[in-house]
């Protein structure tokens, strides 16, 4: 021991360290002491320490043309200072990069060059570069002065309303976009870089100071840089990954990090649910935060620009005019989300053109109305590409203007049609030529409800000759002609029609009734209404209204003799309209009026009457039109008011936010942190949840549980660390254990049994496949060995929940983690309180206790208060009236019961056959191993555990469990009837029926509409299936809305029945059906399927059609009757070799073979073969037959 | 540092991480002494924790965010400690990597720190303290030295602990042969620079600004506590 030195301040003794003789404790005191710090003290954001102390003097001595106010903050690029430029009365802001000129004057020269290029950045959503240069060693950037907040501060101070992330964003992407286009690349686009000026005009900040201060770039280290400079949160993956690649698309990505952050308050770190999960927002909106998340740039958005469109279509800023609205009608079968107003764009040029032409020529032959009409359409055009051109806002006026845009366009596009039919077929067989020159003799008869009234007739000219060789007398004839008894009939169909297509339309119209959009949803599938809104339903509506309007008032046109145009239009305008009804009808009406003598009868009957059209169907139109459009206004109005669904956003409150915050916009800002709610106490008895970011909903789409990984409450992250977090850092007992590498947790408890439940999940960095992540934990001494997260997780799910029954007894629960391969990510632990071991009673005398995982320790306690409970194993069954079982993660099972009867099941048939072992009666209890069971014999045959087969579960398929037990009838009379699916009978011992049935299927929706339907009769219970309809929605809608993933539910059924169930009108299409061990007589058919019928006693009468019987007899003997019959298909019989039967089987096209020698097969000339034989006496009847499939006879095992 | 050694792939990072493993080890030996292993097998327990931080780089995954690096490497070591020795073992002490550490000092020092009270977890947290401001003086020393003030860090380095007005300007005056005004300036920018490098280097093993103050403060209490 060397002298003890005793400190001079405290007087300890000093121990010895390399400090000499300072004793640590006070020095680190001394340290302890507060710090001179540097002006302004630390900024808001609270940042490193950064290396340049420039005292305000020495600030003031660097830059003599300025005024330094005080200093703003500091960030990872340096210090800001608000300072004044005198001379022009500015204030600006002052920027000191934290990076120290280096020796080889790089940083320097690539210092000046980014800050060229920022300097020609000229932008009102771009805060300026107003200088640049170095000075005292130091580089600074003058800038613009942004009064107001940043989205970091905006972000804390409470949750951001959709609206304005929707208002903000576009705004980013025009800088962005501007940017780009001058080959900036911002690199570190961060709610922190984005201010938000009082007046609620956005600017980014510290453009492309990421590259000049070589962050990001993967170049980290760079002197005095070591404090790292932007979170990896909003770094695209290849800005990680292969920096050098990193190009605008990165700014994209990181853009779409603070969107989602905007909208959800989180980061989109690991598996991340869509924002409309979390918050009530626009669906189409999931799809564009997604699109800019891509992990690969080429899939993601290209452009900013394509990201505002996208942004600004969603939140209603573009007007949706009627090419919008095809757009958006459109969207129904593609993707939907592209860019609305690009797709107007186009029609709307294309259109603009034809309506402008025809609006020209109706104004030059004097159709004023008419004109007028293809001139507003025309001008509606127009209005619509200056919309799209100039991103006009105010949705609603917009939407107001598109409807109007939209009436037009309808009614000049029937103008057209009647246009058009008069010009090729007016009806006194003249041609196109007199219709382009009116002089020549058209208007004089030319009688259409939209024409003005017609004009005196043109001297001399072309009007005889135009009307045939008809004598004038005869036209004022009311006397009906050959035509007119055929135009009846097609007339009355095309009102019918029209009646059916308004019908229709008021049918719709409920589903904007409140509560009908979601009625949709359920019909059309999750979601697919949401969000679109009483817009879309609207249009389809409309869409209906006004060709069923359209085809009423031609029908009836037609009926009256009145206009052939309007008859012809109704006739074409039922048949685009292409709905069942209207269709044939359209046809129809068409074909008779192509016809010439009913072409004469209209002439005869419309050259008579004076016109007498005047306005009145202009009155018509456009009183319909006010009522559509008030309806239209009434509805959007009240939705908006209400708050629904409706998409269409509002003015964002983005300025009144900033007023409200204005008080406090420099310096230090006091930001209200958003409450979070404590829900974890630390020393609260149980339940005891930890969780991280309490609160957010935890849940994802497919119902896992998301725990960590996604920000904590205080904001600190797992980030996309492959490091085991747990989920809580509020907990000062939890931070104490360890958050790197989490090699063990302990949490205090009180003293008991719980539920422990881990919760893995795969993240981003996504486990590859299986065996991707292996490790093994302990949970206070139950091992998981070789947990692997995929294969429990079931592959493509990557996530799963391991849950364990603990005993604390130490007041603390441990866990230990042990990695092996990769470090896991668990995501949270839950400890609940085990519930009480409640014996579960039973008033039945079986109860089936449902395997449990091997590897997982589970505890089930059984009793049966007047009865039996039966265990059933795969290879056994006990009885008894009370039991404990317990798994244990080796494997074994451990079972505590008292009067123990245990049998052994049947083994298979192909296994060999042992002496059954049945074990004796035990009288208090007995342990014993469920895996090295003996394979015993049939002591009871007709004990048989089902399975359900064929179970094909990819990658997004959804299933559902149906589990039903009905008392079987008397007589054991079962029928089953099942589409595309497995029907699977064994024999049972219990005088009921359980049908378990898994219905999966590629949608939620196809496995919900999958049905099951049970009639249990008093002689018989039958079983239908019903497969869900591909053809939903609305009559015509089949043409745009066909769901194929609606029919694809199937229905796997294993039902189980008495052993003696006589089965009859089993029947399946494109399924199986399995029978096992039901000697009751069986009749099944399938139709594309396969028949599997084994451990048969009774009768049976088994057919298919291009299908598979495989019938597997146990015994056959006196009296039995088997018939096997299939067309394009195979049979296979498998006798017991002693079987006692005559047997004849023919076929056309097909073989025949047989393993039994008595069994002889005769060829027959043409075609086919026959055999006929006798097994034993005969004394029972075998027959099969089959056309163009083969037959074939095996020889089964003895049957005693 | 941390982050700089969390970078995998140069040398730079490489040297990064060795200096880093050299700085804290000590208290990682400590602990593992505390834990009742004997001086030689503690010995290999920290070469093989450290060969293996290397051969894994384990702290690649550390991120600034992810919080206090002291805390990690208790973790991390506890970890070993419970699971991977036999392994590590096995392995014969991480490929043939093995980085020289004078164990005999820290047995020496060890041995001095009162072994009454002392958790393995204490001797864990107060030999990092230590180390830490091991290191805070000997950079500082560096400093002055490399600016040719190594004497007068000398003279000044006892007024590092204490109170600032309980430094002995006067002796210390007369002994640099400078003005009590002047050794007070001195002194005063001492401290300062001490404060900011004491600072810094505990910036490097936490994960915010924030949480340096705490740092700093919690290592005080565990010295004083003892």
């Amino acid at each position: 021991m060397t002298d003890e030195k005793k400190c001079p301040h405290c007087g300890k003794p000093v121990p010895p360290t390399a400090l000499g003789d300072i004793c640590p404790e006070c020095m680190l005191k001394a340290g302890l002491a507060s710090q001179t710090e540097g002006p302004g003290g630390a900024g808001p954001q609270g940042t490193k320490i950064i290396q340049p102390p420039l005292t305000p003097a020495e600030i003031a001595a660097l830059f003599p043309q300025l005024e330094i106010l005080e200093c703003l903050g500091r960030g990872g690029m340096g210090v800001v200072y608000k300072a004044r430029q005198p001379r022009l009365n500015r204030i600006v802001a002052l920027k000191i990069l934290a990076q120290e000129k280096d020796q080889d004057g790089q940083f320097v020269e690539r210092f000046t060059r980014e800050a060229q290029a920022l300097a020609r950045l000229n932008h009102p959503n771009i805060v300026t570069v107003h200088d640049f240069g170095e000075a005292g060693g130091h580089c600074y950037l003058v800038m613009e002065f942004v009064d107001g907040l940043n989205l970091r501060q905006l972000l804390l101070a409470g949750k951001m309303p959709p609206d304005q992330a929707l208002t903000i964003v576009p705004m980013i992407c025009e800088a962005l976009q501007y940017a780009h286009e001058q080959g900036v690349v911002h690199r570190d686009i961060k709610p922190e870089n984005i201010l938000l000026e009082k007046s609620g005009r956005v600017k980014i900040a510290d453009f492309g100071i990421a590259k000049m201060m070589g962050v990001g770039d993967g170049r980290q280290a760079l002197t005095g840089a070591k404090d790292v400079v932007g979170t990896p949160h909003y770094m695209a993956p290849e800005q990680l990954e292969k920096p050098l690649t990193v190009d605008h698309r990165a700014d994209i990505y990181s853009l779409g990090v603070v969107f989602y952050e905007m909208l959800t308050g989180e980061l989109p770190l690991g598996k991340f649910a869509p924002p409309s999960k979390k918050v009530q927002i626009d669906v189409r909106l999931d799809e564009v935060v997604l699109h800019t998340l891509e992990k690969e740039p080429a899939r993601r958005y290209q452009q900013a620009n394509q990201l505002k469109t996208d942004v600004e279509t969603i939140s209603g800023t573009v007007p949706p005019g009627a090419a919008g609205f095809a757009a958006r009608t459109g969207a129904f079968s593609q993707a939907a989300g592209k860019t609305t107003s690009d797709k107007a764009l186009l029609p709307a040029l294309l259109l603009a053109f034809p309506f402008g032409l025809f609006g020209a020529h109706r104004f030059y032959v004097g159709k004023i109305g008419s004109a007028f009409l293809q001139l507003g359409a025309f001008g509606g055009c127009i209005l619509l590409i200056i919309a799209c051109a100039t991103n006009a806002p105010q949705p609603t006026t917009g939407i107001l203007l598109g409807f109007l845009m939209l009436g037009c366009f309808i009614w000049a596009t029937i103008d057209w049609i009647l246009i058009l039919c008069k010009a090729f077929t007016d009806g006194q067989g003249r041609r196109i030529t007199n219709w382009l020159h009116p002089q020549a003799g058209e208007l004089n008869t030319a009688v259409s409800p939209l024409a003005n009234p017609p004009s005196p007739p043109p001297p001399g000219g072309a009007a005889p000759s135009a009307a045939g060789p008809q004598p004038a007398p005869m036209a004022h004839e009311k006397t009906p002609v050959n035509g007119t008894g055929k135009i009846v009939a097609p007339a009355v169909g095309l009102m019918i029609a029209g009646l059916w297509k308004l019908l229709s339309a008021f049918n719709n119209a409920l589903f904007l009734l409140p509560g009908g959009s979601q009625w949709l949803d359920k019909i059309m599938g999750e979601h697919f209404f949401s969000g679109r809104g009483s817009l879309v339903i609207f249009g389809i509506v409309l869409f209906k209204l006004v060709p069923g309007l359209l085809i009423l008032f031609g029908g009836y046109q037609m009926l009256r003799l009145r206009s052939y145009a309007w008859a012809v239009a109704a006739g074409i305008i039922s048949i685009v309209a292409c709905s069942l009804v209207s269709l044939p009808i359209g046809i129809w009406a068409l074909i008779i009026l192509a016809r010439q003598d009913v072409r004469e009868t209209f002439a005869r009957a419309t050259v008579s009457p004076p016109s007498r059209t005047g306005l009145w169907p202009w009155l018509l139109a456009a009183v319909a039109g006010v009522i559509v459009i008030g309806l239209f206004c009434t509805v959007v109005l009240v939705r908006e008011v209400v708050g629904g669904i409706s998409p269409i956003g509002g003015k964002p409150g983005i300025t009144a936010r900033m007023d409200d915050a204005s008080d406090s916009t420099t310096g230090e800002m006091a930001i209200p942190v958003s409450p979070v709610a404590p829900e974890n106490a630390a020393s609260a008895p149980p339940p005891v949840r930890i969780k991280a970011g309490s609160s957010r909903p935890l849940t994802d789409s497919e119902g896992n549980l998301w725990l960590a990984d996604q920000g904590f409450p205080d904001g600190e992250t797992t980030e996309r660390s492959d490091h085991l977090a747990i989920a809580n850092t509020e907990d000062p007992t939890l931070y104490q254990s360890e958050r790197y590498g989490m090699t063990s947790f302990a949490y205090p408890v009180p003293n008991g049994k719980y539920v422990v439940k881990l919760h893995f999940a795969e993240t981003y960095d996504a486990i590859k496949g299986p065996g991707g992540r292996v490790f093994t934990f302990i949970v206070e001494g139950h091992e998981f060995k070789d947990f692997d997260v995929w294969a429990r997780a079931g592959g493509a799910q990557r996530a799963c929940v391991e849950t364990v029954t603990v005993e604390v007894t130490d007041g603390k629960l441990n866990i230990y983690f042990i990695h092996q391969q990769e470090n896991p990510e668990i995501n949270g632990i839950e400890i609940l309180p085990a519930p009480p071991a409640v014996p579960i009673q039973t008033d039945s005398n079986a109860l089936i206790v449902p395997a449990t995982h091997g590897d997982s320790s589970k505890t089930l306690n059984i009793s049966s208060q007047n009865g039996q409970v039966v265990i059933e194993t795969t290879n056994g069954r006990l009885t008894t009236d009370k039991v404990q079982l317990q798994t244990n993660p080796n494997g074994s099972l451990n079972l505590t019961a008292s009067k123990v009867h245990y049998v052994v099941a049947p083994t298979p048939p192909t296994s060999p056959v042992a002496p059954a072992p049945p074990v004796p009666p035990t009288p208090a209890s007995a342990t014993m191993s469920s895996q090295p069971m003996t394979a015993g014999t049939l002591s009871e045959p007709h004990v048989q555990k089902t399975k359900i087969i064929g179970n094909l579960l990819t990658k997004d398929e959804f299933q559902q469990d149906f589990n039903r037990t009905l008392p079987l009838a008397a007589n054991g009379r079962l029928s089953l009837d099942n589409v595309n699916g497995r029907i699977e009978i064994a024999g049972w011992d219990r005088h009921e029926v359980a049908i378990k049935a898994l219905k999966h299927g590629k949608t939620r929706e196809s496995v919900e509409a999958a049905k099951i339907i049970i009639n249990s009769r008093p002689d018989e219970i039958l079983i239908h299936t019903e497969q869900p309809s591909s053809v939903t929605g609305f009559p015509w809608s089949w043409l745009w809305f066909k769901n194929s993933k609606r029919n694809d539910g199937i229905v796997d059924y294993a039902i189980q029945v008495p052993q003696n169930a006589r089965l009859k009108n089993i029947s399946s299409v494109n399924g199986h059906i399995v029978i096992e061990d039901v000697s009751g007589d069986i009749e099944a058919s399938t139709v594309n399927g396969e028949t599997q019928i084994s451990g048969a006693v009774g009768n049976l009468k088994l057919s298919t059609v291009n299908g598979r019987i495989e019938a597997q007899l146990a015994s056959l003997g006196r009296g039995q009757s088997v018939s096997l019959d299939a067309v394009n298909g195979r049979i296979e019989a498998i006798l017991p070799s002693n079987a006692d039967a005559q047997v004849s089987a023919s076929t056309l096209n097909g073989g025949i073979s047989s393993e039994f020698a008595s069994l002889v097969v005769k060829k027959e000339f043409p075609v086919g073969s026959n055999l006929k034989g006798k097994l034993g006496n005969g004394g029972a009847h075998v027959k099969a037959s089959t056309v163009n499939g083969g037959i074939r006879f095996r020889r089964g095992k003895d049957v005693q | 540092m941390v982050l700089t050694a969390g970078r995998s792939d140069t040398t730079r990072a490489r040297a990064a991480l060795e200096n880093l493993c050299q700085t804290y080890w000590p208290p990682l030996y400590a602990y593992v002494r505390r834990r009742g292993y004997s001086s030689e097998d503690a010995q290999d327990l920290t070469q093989a924790f450290f060969a293996r931080l290397l051969e894994r780089n384990a702290v690649a995954a550390v991120a600034p965010e992810k919080g206090r690096f002291r805390s990690f490497f208790l973790a991390s070591m506890n970890h070993f400690l419970s699971d991977e020795w036999d392994k590590a073992r096995a392995q014969k002490r991480g490929g043939g990597k093995v980085i020289s550490l004078d164990f005999q000092s820290a047995e020496t020092r060890l041995g001095e720190i009162p072994a009454e009270n002392f958790t393995p977890e204490k001797a864990f947290e107060h030999r990092w303290a230590i180390t830490l401001l091991e290191q805070v003086y000997q950079q500082l020393g560096e400093e002055y030295r490399a600016q040719g003030k190594g004497t007068l860090f000398d003279a000044l380095r006892t007024a590092l602990a204490g109170a600032s007005d309980a430094a002995p300007y006067a002796e210390l005056a007369r002994q640099l042969a400078l003005t009590e005004g002047a050794v007070k300036v001195a002194v005063h920018r001492l401290r300062q620079r001490y404060r900011t490098l004491l600072r810094e280097t505990i910036a490097d093993t936490v994960s915010g600004p924030d949480e340096v103050e705490d740092e700093l403060r919690y290592l005080f209490r565990t010295l004083a506590g003892g």
